[in-house]
């Protein structure tokens, strides 16, 4: 049963004790709408609780892929289903000679430098995978393209006070996007900040995403990587 | 186990903020009741479920989805014997070819590799399939609803609910009150910690602001 925007709603307001809904003008329901939608990529960035494993093909000769918007972030990268290294245009520059035009065997990825939805693998790859339409949900090594996995984005982010809160925020979870928004509102100037309770929900929030993050297991190791 | 309805639970709650239901509403003290049990069952694990894999294993799948109703796995046995657990990215480092890795190359199905909260691949691939994957894990808890609804709860994890909704439900009144009695979510963090259902779990930093004296 998926939760409801307005069960978050509900709860904010007595929160803010306006349990017949947000009228006082402090908070309206615009903000308490925009901030949720923040909570929610937040915390799909942050805990990446459901993650995507998108394939597809690589070519010689190119080296730089797309990423559909649907991942939000690339946390591994595989070749032909074997693992590559993350790496950094900085380690690049200070390792290897001219890396820019070196071809091989593909052995590192990176990021940094290029668009958002952008991967670059090094070095160029000097042969093409089987050709195939991108796939999600597996890692297809047998066609030798490019997988990367990643949290899922949230399906939508465009809310209303009738939607459900998207899928890729387990039941269990949302508890703490209400803790995120009432952050938000107790640290922002005006007649509802309270320094102690911005902490509280702060606390909270961490709570939630330090939990997720151990459950996954492996992120604070990719992180400390990084 | 013993059983709890949600009229004992808000009972009990009620008792920690002296039985004031004209401040702390029904509705509401249910609704944190349920906020509670969720996070608590997510941070404790008190609400297990096992589920095979539908169909069991198929022949050189590397990847499969976890049964619906597991919140998130913590165990994946195959034919009965328990799989080792291991990251992605650790996966990938140590054995580079696991992706291709099979049964028939590499002997018998010895890891599993969660990814996400709905999917989980093993190691080594199995060639001939038709074995079965069961997968334990902590599964969502149920809304109470009414009064009589039921829950079972060991009263270890009463203590922390009661505990819980004690302290949440004066968030709304802010000040003293709740800076008072906000400092009781580390006795809750303390006693999630020492269940250890999540060895690497980092309760935050969180403190009081002491007041100057006048």
């Amino acid at each position: 049963m998926a939760t409801t925007v307005a069960s978050i709603y509900t709860k904010l307001c007595i929160d803010l004790l306006e349990n017949g809904g947000l009228v006082l003008g402090t908070v309206t329901s615009d903000q308490f709408l925009k901030y949720l939608e923040e909570a929610i990529l937040e915390f799909c960035q942050e805990a990446g609780l459901k993650k995507k494993i998108y394939t597809q093909k690589i070519t010689s000769g190119t080296s730089q892929y797309s990423i559909p918007v649907d991942v939000l972030q690339v946390q591994c990268a595989f070749r032909g289903g074997k693992f590559i290294d993350p790496t950094s245009l900085e380690q690049l520059q200070n390792s290897e000679y001219e890396w820019v035009s070196k071809t091989g065997p593909t052995q590192q990825w990176f990021q940094d430098g290029l668009a958002a939805d952008m991967i670059q693998l090094f070095p160029i790859p000097d042969a093409s995978g089987a050709v195939f339409s991108g796939t999600y949900g597996d890692f297809l090594p047998a066609n030798n393209g490019l997988t990367v996995v990643g949290p899922a984005a949230p399906t939508t982010l465009t809310l209303t006070l009738l939607s459900d809160i998207p899928t890729e925020i387990p039941d269990s979870f949302t508890p703490y996007l209400n803790y995120r928004v009432l952050y938000r509102i107790f640290s922002t100037d005006g007649e509802c900040y309270d320094q102690q309770r911005a902490y509280y929900c702060d606390a909270r929030w961490q709570e939630g995403v330090n939990l997720a993050r151990s459950i996954m297991g492996e992120v604070l190791q990719e992180r400390r990587r990084r | 186990m013993p059983v709890y309805t949600l009229g004992d639970l808000k009972t009990m709650v009620y008792a920690r903020v002296e039985g004031n239901t004209q401040l702390y509403t029904a509705a509401e003290v249910t609704a944190i009741i349920n906020e509670s049990l969720q996070l608590t069952n997510a941070l404790a694990g008190f609400n297990e479920a096992r589920t095979f894999v539908s169909g069991g294993t198929v022949a050189n799948q590397l990847v499969y989805s976890i049964p619906a109703n597991i919140l998130f796995p913590t165990r994946v046995t195959f034919n009965n014997r328990e799989l080792d657990k291991i990251g992605l990215t650790p996966m990938g480092e140590s054995y580079r070819n696991w992706a291709t890795d099979t049964t028939n190359t590499y002997g018998p199905v010895a890891r599993w590799i969660p990814i996400g909260l709905t999917t989980f691949a093993i190691h080594p691939i199995d060639a001939t399939g038709g074995n079965t994957l069961l997968v334990t894990g902590v599964s969502e808890t149920t809304p109470l609803v009414s009064d009589g609804d039921v829950m079972e709860l060991d009263d270890e994890f009463v203590s922390l609910i009661v505990d819980y909704c004690g302290h949440r439900v004066v968030l709304k009144e802010g000040g003293k009150v709740f800076s008072d009695s906000s400092i009781l979510i580390q006795t809750f963090w303390r006693e999630i910690k020492e269940l250890k259902r999540w060895e690497t779990w980092k309760a935050p930093r969180y403190f009081v602001q002491a007041q100057q004296p006048k």
